[in-house]
């Protein structure tokens, strides 16, 4: 499987597009996913992984093979999402104001503009709360746990990932296990 | 909501940094412990309903889209297309040549033969069956790749070309790869497209 990959890349360094729609192929779930669990919303799920892609692609010939290439496109899409939270995050204080007069929560504000079929599945009602859960972690220990508890990286891949040492990756995931502890216990009861 | 004293040890038992007299002594404490034993219980069940999250999977037509997309932005320089052969209804064998004047009796040239393309990908030298697709016949590649990533119900043979199984790749047919000298290629191609053919 790595070897392949390792060639497949190389292909796609040369130019050959097919070899690179099959790096799409192969990560295109794992960064929707990932997109998905960060933003919360199928829409920007997609974006993010198109442009996570498209960077990549720009970018194919910064990649050199010394590191992973799963490391590398990840980091390429971890980033974009955390950008973009903090981009959202700053918006939202902006209109918190009409979000309380119109009563809408985070969430329905979120979700309901583009309902897929990826969306009803989330809206029973754990996936509900373990979203609004995750939703509720700062970004750096959104990514931590997400890339550890969803995508079954170990602490020094995702170190690797988020630039940052493993001790700091351990601390992002305790403090993430804590909210979510107590985002569930409370969304719970 | 309260951390207790052990938190930072019930952290390393988490991620299984704990080894030796350390671990017996926090597994004899929780077992003593009604404090930590909730909250350990807590943050496993916490954990769990994360992990237990549904998988969800890139939109349909994902790959198509980006590549249009990217096709747009960086015209390609050489005529790389991924064309996405879309021939459905075809109830009888369909010989589908690339290049100029193919034929069976030309095997340096690209050629597939196929039941049908539904769902099969092709491109120049290359047949992809893509992942999360069921393809029902055999397919033969002459002078071309063959990469199968989703399900073959039937036999899979190339002739002076790879067969490539990746993750996920299903074939309950017969897997052959011919590589031979030009007349023996076209012995087989015949052969073999003459089975299909009736
Ligand atoms: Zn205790």
């Amino acid at each position: 499987m790595e070897l392949m990959e390792i060639r497949i890349v190389k292909r796609a360094q040369k130019g050959d597009r097919l070899a690179f729609a099959e790096l799409v192929e192969l990560y295109k779930d794992k960064l929707y996913n990932l997109g998905y669990r960060m933003l919360g919303n199928p829409q920007e799920a997609e974006d993010i992984a198109q442009e996570a892609f498209l960077r990549a692609y720009k970018n194919l010939d910064k990649y050199n093979a010394s590191h992973k290439f799963s490391t590398w496109i990840y980091r390429i899409a971890t980033n974009l999402c955390i950008d973009r939270m903090r981009k959202k995050k700053a918006s939202y204080s902006l209109d918190a104001e009409v979000d309380g007069i119109e009563g809408g929560d985070m969430y329905t504000r979120l979700s309901s503009p583009d309902l897929g079929p990826e969306d009803e599945v989330m809206r029973t009602e754990t996936q509900r709360e373990v979203q609004d859960a995750i939703e509720a972690l700062p970004e750096n220990y959104r990514a931590a746990v997400i890339l550890k508890y969803l995508h079954d990286m170990s602490l020094q891949e995702i170190a690797d990932v988020l630039e940052v040492p493993v001790s700091t990756v351990k601390t992002r995931i305790h403090r993430g296990r804590e909210a979510l502890r107590a985002g569930l216990r409370h969304q719970s009861r | 909501m309260s951390t207790s004293h052990m938190n930072e040890r019930m952290h390393q038992y988490l991620d299984e940094e704990l080894t030796g007299a350390e671990l017996e002594e926090f597994e004899s404490h929780i077992t003593t412990c009604a404090d930590c034993q909730s909250e350990l219980k807590e943050l496993d069940s916490a954990m769990h309903q994360f992990a237990q999250t549904d998988w969800v999977k890139a939109p349909a037509g994902f790959t198509e889209n980006l590549m249009e997309q990217l096709n747009a932005m960086h015209p390609p320089k050489r005529n790389w297309r991924v064309p996405i052969m879309k021939y459905t209804g075809v109830a009888a064998a369909v010989l589908l040549v690339f290049g100029l004047g193919v034929s069976i009796t030309a095997p340096e040239k690209f050629a597939l033969q196929a039941d049908n393309t539904q769902g099969l990908v092709v491109a120049d030298n290359k047949v992809i069956v893509p992942a999360g697709t069921e393809y029902n016949g055999d397919l033969v590649i002459q002078n071309g790749d063959v990469e199968v990533r989703g399900k073959v119900n039937g036999n899979v043979t190339t002739l002076n070309g790879r067969v490539y199984r990746m993750a996920g790749a299903d074939i309950s047919g017969e897997t052959e790869e011919v590589d031979q000298a030009a007349e023996k290629v076209a012995y087989y191609a015949k052969r073999l497209w003459h089975d299909l053919a009736k």
